[in-house]
């Protein structure tokens, strides 16, 4: 009989801690107003911040726009998690992308669940140096994102970037 | 302060009780979780099965056993950069590219990384090689390259393909020239 109280006691007081907090991770309520940005607002936020962080070759201030488990796959590599993307910015800005800018833009977004997306758009790189430092057209490509929402935002969980095949190569 | 006073209530053969009850608890949650970890190599097993799935589909031209995996509202991006969105265009393409250009053609996939965003959201890469292919008038098809899905638990507990990307690896920087 006793035990059943404690119990009963135990789960009251469980209950009251869960409401707690409950009402404590419950989010703010939002006001459905022009100015609140919208998801798709906020990762075209990231994408500016990856602009602004690539022209100034601040390799923290990238790695930051992506997931703490985020990864990146390109021509060059996989780089898995915050401090290996970081890691993989800082040998292409010392190398083959020194001097580079990049302008990328958001073409599709697509919210598979409130707080993953998959997210596609096309991107150019200036700025490019051949081996004898002589200057390169832009490089132009496609890149897929899927975007997750954390706790600090809407953060790159993957990138896939991708240069297209020449049409006339599919004979 | 109410907790410490159950606890020093409970006492003799009150106090064991109350062990085992907790011990219950803690092995109850404890093959929970091994219970969880089952789940989760599953799902692993499930994801990678896809990519299984396909290529055997792909090269026995069964291309709505394909059509089967992706989900009616996934979109598809191809090596040339042309995307496609809906399971009933992505198929159509398959079939298409196989008679075109892959007819009689071996593919194969290796999973290299099945990375989960969310327990029922995962994101897998792989790498895909074409072998024995057709003789051609042209320049030879891509026969080598990698392929990332997004795939997404169904209602049913089946995984489905929600996005699909392939493309064949370049630098954006050209190699030195010999």
């Amino acid at each position: 009989m006793r035990i059943v109280l404690q119990i009963t006691m135990m789960v009251s007081l469980g209950a009251i801690v869960f409401v707690g907090v409950a009402c404590q991770s419950a989010p703010p309520s939002e006001p459905e107003s022009a100015s609140a940005p919208t998801d798709e607002d906020q990762i075209r936020t990231l994408i500016s911040g990856l602009e602004t962080a690539w022209a100034q070759h601040d390799t923290a201030a990238a790695a930051a726009l992506f997931a703490e488990d985020g990864d990146s796959l390109t021509s060059a590599g996989h780089a898995q998690g915050r401090s290996a993307v970081e890691e993989m910015y800082r040998q292409n800005f010392e190398g083959i992308l020194k001097g580079t800018t990049i302008a990328a833009e958001m073409t599709s977004f697509r919210l598979l669940q409130p707080d993953v997306a998959v997210t596609d758009g096309t991107y150019e790189i200036s700025g490019l140096k051949g081996p004898d430092d002589e200057d390169l057209p832009p490089a132009k490509g496609l890149w897929t994102g899927v975007d997750v929402k954390t706790a600090d935002g809407w953060r790159i969980g993957c990138s896939r970037p991708m240069i297209p095949l020449p049409m006339s190569d599919a004979s | 302060m109410k907790r410490r006073a159950i606890h020093s209530d409970a006492r003799g053969t009150d106090m064991r009780k109350w062990i085992a009850v907790l011990g219950a608890v803690a092995l109850a949650s404890g093959l929970s979780v091994a219970v969880g970890g089952q789940d989760a190599s599953d799902d692993e097993e499930a994801v990678k099965s896809i990519a299984a799935t396909w290529v055997e589909a792909w090269n026995a031209g069964d291309m709505k056993a394909v059509g089967d995996l992706y989900t009616d509202d996934s979109d598809y991006v191809d090596l040339f950069g042309q995307s496609l969105k809906g399971r009933t265009d992505i198929e159509a393409s398959f079939s298409e590219v196989k008679s075109a250009t892959y007819e009689g053609a071996k593919l194969s996939i290796e999973t290299k990384a099945v990375h989960f965003v969310k327990s029922d959201l995962a994101v897998s890469d792989t790498v895909w090689e074409v072998s024995d292919l057709p003789e051609a008038a042209g320049p030879a098809p891509p026969s080598k390259g990698q392929a990332t899905i997004v795939v997404q638990k169904q209602a049913d507990g089946q995984w489905k393909i929600v996005a699909h990307r392939t493309r064949v690896p370049q630098s954006p920087v050209p190699a030195p020239a010999e």
